[in-house]
């Protein structure tokens, strides 16, 4: 699903941060209200549905008093007996039982055969009702005060519910007193109590007594009475609506409240549905932003690890593009300059080996076949010896110490050799150029024993005496050595004709190009180049103008030329 | 993601959960016991099975679980729910329909079978009858005069042609029974006589047996094969249309009701059948039903022909359940052929 793990991460952090509270806080508001709301309803519908039941028992319970105090009254009893004809008395009797019953219902008098004898109501006096079958029977055969709906298969239709008692006398059944309660009477009763809820009263097999008009036009006893019989089934109507129960223990009637429930489930389902949308837009938009900012994270990482990677490959040439301001662009910028800085500075150790290489070369073919040489040398020195001519013999000693000197495998040595070697060549130079100049030392001990490069004075030595007096003059050619600091200070210094300052831009213009050496200062050359290879680039031969004459001078690091190991590693 | 995902999930389906609950345990409380349920299949109409079924619950507090369709429809689902019987009383539905499903039935003799007319008891008791229903012809009385119409022959008269309202055998019990009832009464080759009256009625076979009664009040038929009982209720409600009890003899079909074998709630079936066989069912019976009640003790209604004086012939009601297969496969091949 995610390219990197770092998509991942991002989006459970924006799940955590984002989706997460608004989910649970959607789940609690919408429990919350859910809960409060239905415990509302709950406490209102109990207490309705108790002032209905209190209702519905009193009135049977007077009900049934009152045809007590009827069916015994022993005027109605004879009245019966003898099948008296209707006399004021009869009806004082039963119009003062329906008294004490609230919401004046009717009562009526049959004798045993079923035959309306007395009525308050709109009966006719000669009218029948089975007493095989319904209410008669039933108050025969259970020989008390019974409680029977109305149903629709029922010959007489002038009221909802009947309430009947036997009158006996030793047995018999004289007749029936029964109360006929309508359904103005019922909702008389109910309405008010029930504050404008829908309600209903049902007889003991849940069918429909008396209801209010939405709950009478959906048949909703029926319905209670199919899901009574079917647990398992579901009808929508119930689903919307909280029922209150309750049973009236007299007459076994049950009284129902239906009360709309306050988040009906098309309600609830609608706000789920914005609930659930809601929600799935978060996960969306975390889905989107975590995607959208770990790629402008990532692609520039990614990148950097490419070129990183072509770097590691040795590609130095890679460019980055620039793509802001944010610090990932200037990491981005600086590992640009960086690879650009790398890339010089491997060219130039690059050219320095190839100068090395070249330097290296050229020390080669000076030192051809030195030992042939040198054992020539030897010869003329014994030679010049038998013969006695002391020159040639100082001459070929000299220069074959100096010879052997070149030829040893030391690149570096104390100055003390390298200063023995240079009187050595001195001595010879004196012998070609006599008079012509003075050599002098100016030699501080403790720089003895520093280690410099192997015939690095001998070039500066014969520059001065070649250059320093060509012009025919004589002078002195001055060698010293002093430590100043850190440094050791090396200087030739002659009291020549001094150098043109043409020849000090040819060796400038030289060092910067090592392939063009400009004649007759091959050696001052190689010196320089062998001093800036092994101390670097500002350890180079100086050449100054000492007034009169030439100071070539070279400054070079102690530290660097203490011990042969150190100079090794 | 692997780890929130499936949190994500509960937590919607805990959302959601909330409202799918909507039992409404303090209803349930009231839903009654096994002990006090019956289940009852019923082929009559309301106005009959209404009264009955509420008095029977008001008396006995059984609650009872109606199920009211045709005959043949209620049968067929006894016979499909045989293995784990739901219903446990058949109530209603002619004599030979039940016992053409007498494997369905467990034979129940009722404590009044004494008192019930002979002839209409069933064999083994499978079925206990309920009411009795003879077969008549009736006219339109404006377009039929009277004494115009006698007997069964008159339905194969070439007059009536196409003017006979007759509901399809198929479809209704009762129509089987009356067809048959007709085919023995006029004797002869049964089939052949079956091929006259099918081209008589000229292909027009109601669906429904409750029309025949008013087409012929309307006058779009001018005679028809009914119910006594359908006849005179139509009467009761004003139908200008008379009786003829057919000379050559009609049968008296009685409907049964027939407890289920296997039923679950045995005891209440019995309870059940008790009751419609009492006298105080019979009395409604003969009363407020139009009907002629099957107990000897029950005298009929006032101003029907007394039951001995209808010409009755010998109808024999295995037979006739045992022909029902070769007769609906000739019905149908004669309604395709026509």
């Amino acid at each position: 699903m995610f390219k990197s793990a770092y998509q991942r991460s991002l989006f459970r952090i924006f799940l955590l941060a984002g989706a997460l509270p608004l989910f649970i806080c959607v789940i609690l508001i919408l429990s919350v209200f859910r809960i409060s709301s239905d415990a509302n309803t709950d406490r209102a519908g109990q207490s309705r549905i108790g002032s209905m039941t209190r209702a519905v028992s009193s009135f049977t319970t007077q009900s049934e008093t009152a045809l007590n105090r009827v069916v015994s009254d022993p005027l109605i009893t004879s009245a019966l007996e003898q099948h008296a004809p209707a006399s004021t008395e009869i009806y004082h009797v039963l119009y003062s039982a329906l008294n004490d019953i609230p919401s004046s219902p009717d009562i009526s008098v049959y004798d045993s055969g079923g035959v309306l004898l007395y009525t308050t109501g709109e009966g006719k006096p000669g009218e029948r009702l089975p007493t095989d079958w319904g209410l008669l029977f039933s108050a025969r055969d259970k020989d008390r005060v019974v409680f029977r709906r109305i149903s629709p298969y029922d010959s007489v239709q002038r009221s909802c519910m009947e309430i009947a008692c036997p009158a006996k006398s030793g047995g018999s059944v004289l007749g029936y007193a029964v109360i006929e309660v309508s359904d103005a009477c019922l909702s008389g009763l109910l309405a008010d109590l029930t504050a404008e809820t829908d309600y209903m009263l049902l007889d003991p097999m849940w069918n429909e007594i008396h209801a209010s008009p939405f709950l009478k036009e959906a048949d909703t006893a029926k319905l209670l009475r199919s899901s009574l019989l079917h647990p398992g089934s579901s009808d929508t109507l119930l689903d919307d609506y909280r029922l209150f129960i309750s049973r009236d223990e007299n007459s076994g009637f049950i009284s129902v409240l239906c009360m709309a429930r306050p988040l009906s489930d098309h309600t609830a389902r609608i706000l789920y549905a914005v609930a659930l949308f809601s929600i799935l837009l978060c996960l969306f938009l975390c889905l989107l932003f975590s995607v959208r900012l770990s790629n402008q994270v990532s692609k520039p990482v990614r990148s950097l690890n490419e070129a990183m990677a072509q770097v590691e490959q040795g590609n130095l040439d890679v460019q980055l593009e620039e793509t802001g301001t944010d610090e990932l662009s200037l990491l981005s910028a600086h590992f640009g300059r960086m690879t650009g800085r790398l890339k010089s500075n491997i060219n130039s150790s690059i050219r320095q080996q190839q100068e090395l290489g070249e330097t290296k070369m050229r020390m080669m073919q000076a030192q051809l076949n030195p030992h042939f040489l040198y054992n020539t040398l030897d010869t003329m020195k014994w030679l010049a010896k038998i013969h006695h001519v002391p020159e040639i013999s100082t001459i070929s000693a000299n220069l074959a110490d100096i010879l052997r000197s070149s030829i040893s495998a030391d690149e570096f040595v104390p100055l003390r050799d390298e200063l023995k070697i240079l009187e050595r060549y001195v001595e010879i130079q004196k012998i070609r150029f006599p008079d012509k100049f003075e050599y002098r030392t100016q030699i501080d001990d403790e720089t003895l024993d520093l280690l410099i490069p192997k015939l690095m004075l001998q070039p500066l030595v014969e520059n001065a005496i070649i250059h320093g007096f060509e012009d025919g003059s004589s002078g002195e050619i001055t060698v010293s050595s002093k430590l100043a600091g850190d440094l050791l200070v090396l200087e030739v210094r002659d009291t020549g004709c001094g150098i043109s300052e043409e020849m000090k831009q040819s060796f400038l213009s030289a060092r910067s190009d090592a392939g063009e050496h400009s004649r007759g200062h091959l050696g001052l050359h190689n010196v320089d180049a062998i001093l800036r290879l092994n101390y670097g680039e500002e350890h180079g031969l100086r050449i100054t103008d000492a007034c009169p004459g030439t100071c070539i001078r070279a400054e070079l690091p102690v530290e660097k030329l203490k011990k042969n190991t150190d100079r090794e590693q | 993601m692997k780890k929130i995902l499936p949190v994500i999930f509960l937590l919607i389906t805990i959302l959601f959960s909330g409202c799918g609950f909507r039992a409404d345990p303090q209803l349930l409380d009231y839903s009654p016991e096994a002990s006090m349920r019956l289940v009852v299949y019923t082929s009559h109409k309301e106005e009959v099975y209404g009264p009955i079924i509420e008095e029977f619950e008001e008396r006995t507090g059984i609650w009872v679980d109606l199920v009211s369709g045709g005959t043949g429809e209620l049968l067929e689902r006894i016979e499909k729910e045989k293995n784990s019987p739901v219903a446990d009383v058949m109530f209603g539905g002619g004599v030979e329909s039940l016992l053409s499903h007498s494997d369905c039935f467990e034979p129940y003799t009722v404590s009044g079978a004494d008192s019930l007319m002979p002839g209409l008891r069933q064999r083994d008791d499978i079925c206990t009858p309920f009411s009795s229903l003879p077969f008549v012809i009736i006219y339109n009385t404006r377009l039929v005069r009277q004494g115009e119409i006698t007997g069964w022959a008159d339905l194969l008269d070439e007059q009536w042609k196409g003017r006979i309202a007759f509901a399809d055998p198929v479809v209704s019990g009762s129509s089987y029974s009356a067809v048959m009832t007709m085919l023995t009464a006029l004797g002869g080759d049964r089939w052949e006589l079956l091929e006259r009256f099918y081209e008589n009625l000229d292909s027009a076979v109601l669906e429904d047996s409750g029309d025949v009664a008013s087409m012929v009040d309307s006058g779009a038929m001018s005679i028809g094969i009914t119910l006594e009982q359908t006849a005179l209720k139509s009467i009761a409600q004003g139908a200008k249309i008379g009786i003829v009890y057919p000379a050559e003899g009609t049968s008296i079909l009685p409907d049964g009701s027939a407890l289920v074998a296997g039923a679950p709630h045995r005891e209440n079936a019995v309870a059940f059948l008790e009751f419609v066989q009492g006298t105080d069912v019979q009395n409604q019976v003969a009363s407020s039903f139009s009907r002629r009640s099957v107990r000897i003790d029950v005298a009929d209604r006032e101003g029907l022909l007394p039951a001995d004086q209808i010409p009755l012939v010998e109808y024999d009601v295995e037979e006739a359940s045992s022909l029902k297969e070769e007769f609906l496969q000739r019905w149908n091949s004669l309604g395709k052929g026509g």
